[in-house]
């Protein structure tokens, strides 16, 4: 009798030391999901902040930081993807081999494999989809020279769609009958489409934002350059560096128009959905953004040659 | 005359029976007693098995928790320092931060593709013919 009570005390104590492990490891990772969205966020206003010039040092080495960790994330979120998708092209080649075999046989065992294929490369896709999302929103979290407006927009889409990708995973490890497969892959269709466009609106505001971002510090420097001429030139070449600094000023004046221009396509398709979806926006958004890329490489070269940098 | 201490054949005899008897009954009740023991044992190595295996798993997650700070703890300002250092002993600060402002450029070129939409079916369906 003793001896049974020991034995039952002694299995209470493992089950309760597995479920202490258990829980406390929840509530770590959930309170490092919920640190990491944080700090993402806190960095987001941080950037503002700085982009403000309102900032003290302790604020900018924080800021540093910060942007440090959101870079390591960055790196490892690719790497996660990459590795995600090598599991999905086998996946989705399965898929492909048994649907075949379920359509050409028409047997119940062709059915309960067609059913488990489908299901496991709905997953597969899911979850390259999820990481996707989450590398888009830390890119964007970390880009500069995006209108805030657009960036906080292009975020909260992006939350969503992990949220929707959440709730359709639930459903599809659920699922175990053909025609609530079918049935998924119906409600899957307009969640795509949405995951898909948020994706180019993303993508194409970062890419004029890499531009702006170069042009803002273009700006900086020019600054430096002209002042750094001033100090050091002598009377012979200063009608010569005179020259050149107008002309790098010219070029400076002439990219604001071509920036507005570009953030008002991407305001006009927002305005215009359905009309024009943010895949051709991206499109055509590299034919406008291709000769501003070409006048700020000019603009740097001309920096090259003042400060002879090889 | 006759030895008083020694022993009688008879006597002696007896005494062999008993002790035969004595020894035959340590046996068993020996092995009665020490099954009692040895499953206590049993029990307790069980339990120290399960102590070290509690000790191990907390030592691994002190271990990895700390490794995992370690990796994020680096000072970005260092790093930046000592690239900075380097850059100086050929360029000037201002050449620097032009050379910067081309890598940064050469980023921002509008054709390379960073990140682009992954090669999914977004149409996985069993009995919806496929568009593919």
């Amino acid at each position: 009798m003793r001896k049974t009570q020991i034995n039952y005390l002694f299995r209470t104590i493992i089950f309760s030391f597995f479920v202490v492990v258990a829980s406390t490891h929840q509530v770590l990772v959930h309170a490092q999901e919920i640190d990491s969205a944080q700090q993402d966020y806190s960095l987001l206003e941080l950037s503002e902040e700085v982009g403000e010039e309102s900032f003290s040092p302790s604020q900018m080495k924080e800021y540093g930081v910060q942007k440090q960790r959101l870079a390591t994330e960055i790196v490892d979120l690719k790497r996660q993807l990459l590795s995600r998708l090598n599991q999905y092209e086998k996946d989705e080649k399965q898929y492909r081999i048994a649907i075949d075999q379920y359509r050409s046989l028409q047997t119940l065992n062709s059915i309960e494999e067609a059913i488990a294929v489908t299901k496991r490369a709905m997953l597969s896709r899911n979850e390259v989809l999820e990481i996707y999302q989450n590398l888009l929103r830390l890119q964007l979290i970390d880009a500069q020279g995006i209108e805030l407006s657009h960036k906080r927009q292009a975020l909260s889409q992006l939350e969503e769609n992990r949220e929707l990708l959440a709730e359709f995973k639930n459903k599809v490890e659920q699922t175990n009958d053909r025609n609530d497969v079918n049935n998924l892959a119906i409600e899957f269709t307009p969640l795509g489409a949405q995951i898909h466009e948020t994706s180019y609106y993303a993508l194409g505001i970062m890419a004029i934002g890499r531009l702006q971002s170069t042009y803002d510090q273009a700006m900086v420097i020019s600054q430096r350059v002209t002042s750094a001429q001033q100090e050091t030139t002598d009377q012979t070449n200063e009608a010569k560096i005179k020259r050149s600094l107008k002309e790098i000023e010219k070029l400076l004046e002439q990219m604001p128009p071509k920036f507005e221009s570009t953030w008002m396509k991407v305001n006009e398709s927002i305005s215009r959905r359905g009309n024009t979806t943010y895949h051709s926006l991206y499109q055509t958004l590299n034919k406008n953004l291709m000769p501003i890329y070409t006048d700020l490489s000019k603009i740097i070269s001309y920096f090259e040659e003042i400060e002879q940098v090889r | 005359m006759k030895d008083e201490n020694s022993i009688k054949p008879s006597a002696l005899k007896q005494q062999e029976t008993a002790f035969s008897v004595s020894s035959d009954q340590w046996w068993t009740e020996g092995k009665v007693k020490s099954t009692t023991p040895k499953k206590n044992q049993a029990f307790l190595i069980k339990f120290g098995i399960v102590v070290i295996l509690m000790v191990i798993i907390i030592l691994i997650a002190l271990i990895s928790s700390t490794t995992n700070k370690k990796s994020t703890d680096h000072d970005p300002f260092k790093m930046d320092l000592a690239q900075e250092e380097v850059g100086q002993q050929e360029l000037t600060l201002l050449q620097q931060q032009i050379k910067d402002l081309r890598q940064q450029l050469n980023d921002a070129d509008p054709t390379i593709k960073d990140s682009p939409f992954p090669n999914l079916d977004l149409e996985i369906t069993i009995d919806q013919p496929q568009k593919r």
